[in-house]
């Protein structure tokens, strides 16, 4: 059973990959000839015809199309329009920056929000309650970019205590992570809270306090995992919203990271290192994925064998 | 879920929705927002004082009219002389434009998809629910991002690419409620008449469905002006020398330090409107359908 169901989400990520790399496959094609985009409009025809046999585009789409999967899995992802380097290379430089942004943001997002989350359940209906629920509302309807706009005003320009922009030092990554952090804190704040209100009306909740169990107890041995498991599903969602969120962020503070290429990329065009972007984000999402299955199914196993049933 | 067990969260879920409720003028203050955001839209010709294109070099950077500065000006000009709020109330329009419009198209693709699936099943089925968890499982913003890349930028394109924003959810919702309802003795007394299954979906199920329909697209409309002014902020979107709301902001960038008056007055309609109607949102779900939790996004 448990096999089975590993089995059967890792099918479900490598469709979600193949899936990926054919959108990129059809989008490259369809949006133009790539040689002509590379050479000058006067290139004799012999050379343009040289060009697209050195790269197989003079070959059947099927045939290209499988060419296109066999090198992407091999990690040939083309060379960088700018600086001549392996596309790939290119990318993988950024990442250690974009991790560090990301997984700090991260952080953030899950201690704000659990921590906001469970306070306003506990207190429900209180001033706590209330402030809790507005912060939610804010995060969720702050763009982003303004409230990195917000942050740079403030903390930059009006205070003068923190860096707009740049990644030199640690100081740097104070006002991104931040700005990143609290606008998905809102969200994971209001899931915790539903989440808890509905395991602290359990039956097992009242037997727990019948027990004589002190609050603290009751709270972190009984309600916050069964609360869990809705949060993890929102925290394991809220990483495509990071992943948006790091573009935005990082290009707005100017944060050497993946997110701030990839804008560049985009406004030059620069297809190989945009198509090798994509296809991290999807791998990132696919393997997130599948480690927020199977942490469902060691929170709650129940899950497994429901999944299983419904499938049959 | 037990029956025993779905009690006291009914119970628990009626409490928290109860908390949720927000006091009702906030949920006024909230409508006349998004009125006057419609009535700005729609009669931004008449309301602006100034072109949203003259410049007017002479009086670059002008404060607004609150910080001392020209009462000719009253949100004050940007680094080329063009007035702040007549730029604001022509973005407003195209911002509110491209989100009307992008929904419907979302809303009707989505739900078109949801229709053949459950209509079909089968291979077409598969077929959608395979694309529909691409679509979950893939940042929106990303795949924007790349199809603009690849395409180049033009209005159309980018109003469809900004509009199948959520389509998989109303894919996804509509399938799910569709052969729910196909099972209901309604559609099939329907059926048994010989009435054409288009006609039963149009006349029929998609009446009874509808709220929920609704009520996704109150939880679409303020993620979907959230992208469109993202991808403008970013210089991805509305290209000069139209303008929108995130595309403005983009703009006042450069000149935060000096005048943020540019800039920081399309944040605030941007937060405020996303804000107002993500709060009108939540108390119309609760009156159209009270079963729906509204703590969940």
């Amino acid at each position: 059973m448990r096999l089975q169901f590993i089995l059967a989400k890792l099918t479900r990520g490598c469709l979600t990959l193949l899936l990926a790399v054919t959108f990129v496959f059809i989008v490259l094609r369809v949006s133009g000839d790539p040689v002509a985009m590379m050479l000058p409009d006067d290139t004799p025809p012999a050379i343009v015809a040289e060009y697209r046999a050195a790269w197989g585009l003079d070959r059947s789409l099927p045939e290209q199309y499988v060419r296109y999967i066999w090198s992407a899995v091999q990690g040939d992802l083309g060379y960088s329009f700018r600086d001549d380097r392996p596309a790939l290379e290119v990318v993988l430089e950024r990442v250690p920056m974009t991790l560090l942004l990301g997984l700090s943001g991260f952080a953030i997002t899950v201690v704000v929000g659990l921590v906001t989350g469970i306070a306003a359940a506990l207190k429900r209906g209180t001033g706590i309650d209330h402030a809790a629920m507005a912060f939610s509302i804010f995060g969720h309807s702050m763009p982003n970019f303004f409230l990195a706009i917000l942050m740079i005003l403030l903390f930059s320009m009006m205070w003068r205590v923190l860096p707009s922009s740049g990644g030199a030092t640690w100081w740097h990554l104070i006002l991104p992570a931040v700005t990143l952090g609290i606008i998905n804190a809102g969200t994971v704040a209001r899931f915790t809270r539903s989440s808890m209100l509905e395991v602290l009306h359990q039956p097992y909740m009242r037997t727990a306090r019948a027990k004589g169990l002190k609050l603290t107890r009751r709270v972190v041995a009984h309600a916050i995992p069964n609360a869990a498991i809705p949060v993890v599903t929102v925290l394991g969602l809220r990483l495509g919203s990071l992943i948006a969120g790091a573009v935005v962020v990082e290009t707005v503070f100017a944060w050497p990271g993946i997110g701030l290429m990839l804008v560049n990329a985009v406004g030059q065009r620069d297809l190989p290192v945009v198509q090798t972007i994509v296809l991290l984000v999807a791998l990132t999402m696919v393997l997130t994925n599948f480690i927020v299955d199977l942490t469902y199914g060691w929170l709650d196993p129940r899950i497994e064998t429901r999944e299983a049933k419904e499938d049959r | 879920m037990s029956i025993e067990q779905s009690l006291p969260v009914r119970k628990a879920r009626r409490l928290g929705m109860k908390d949720a409720g927000r006091p009702r003028f906030v949920i006024l203050l909230c409508m006349v927002w998004l009125m006057l955001v419609l009535l700005v839209a729609a009669g931004a010709d008449h309301l602006a004082p100034f072109s949203y294109t003259e410049q007017s070099l002479l009086n670059r950077l002008k404060p607004p009219a609150f910080l001392s500065g020209d009462p000719k000006y009253l949100l004050g000009t940007d680094g080329l002389g063009r007035d702040v709020l007549s730029r604001l109330i022509y973005a407003t329009r195209m911002s509110v434009v491209i989100a009307i419009l992008g929904s419907m198209i979302g809303a009707t693709f989505g739900t078109l998809l949801g229709f053949l699936a459950a209509h079909f099943r089968g291979l077409i089925e598969d077929v959608v629910m395979v694309f529909v968890d691409f679509q979950a499982s893939m940042p929106f913003f990303i795949i924007a991002l790349a199809v603009l890349a690849f395409f180049g930028n033009n209005f159309e394109l980018f109003l469809v690419v900004v509009g199948l924003y959520g389509w998989e959810v109303y894919a996804r919702l509509t399938r799910g409620l569709v052969l729910q309802a196909n099972g209901q003795g309604y559609a099939f007394a329907i059926r048994t008449l010989g009435v054409h299954p288009a006609r039963i979906y149009m006349r029929h199920i998609l009446p009874n469905i509808l709220s929920v329909l609704i009520v996704q697209l109150t939880l679409n409309f303020p993620e979907l002006i959230l992208i469109e002014t993202s991808l403008s902020f970013l210089g991805l979107g509305i290209q000069p020398p139209q303008t929108s709301l995130g595309l403005m902001l983009g703009e006042g960038r450069n000149y935060l330090a000096t005048a943020w008056w540019t800039g920081v007055p399309a944040g605030i309609v941007i937060f405020l409107t996303t804000l107002s109607i993500s709060l009108v949102g939540d108390w119309l779900r609760d009156k159209l359908d009270p079963t729906l939790k509204s703590a969940e996004i």
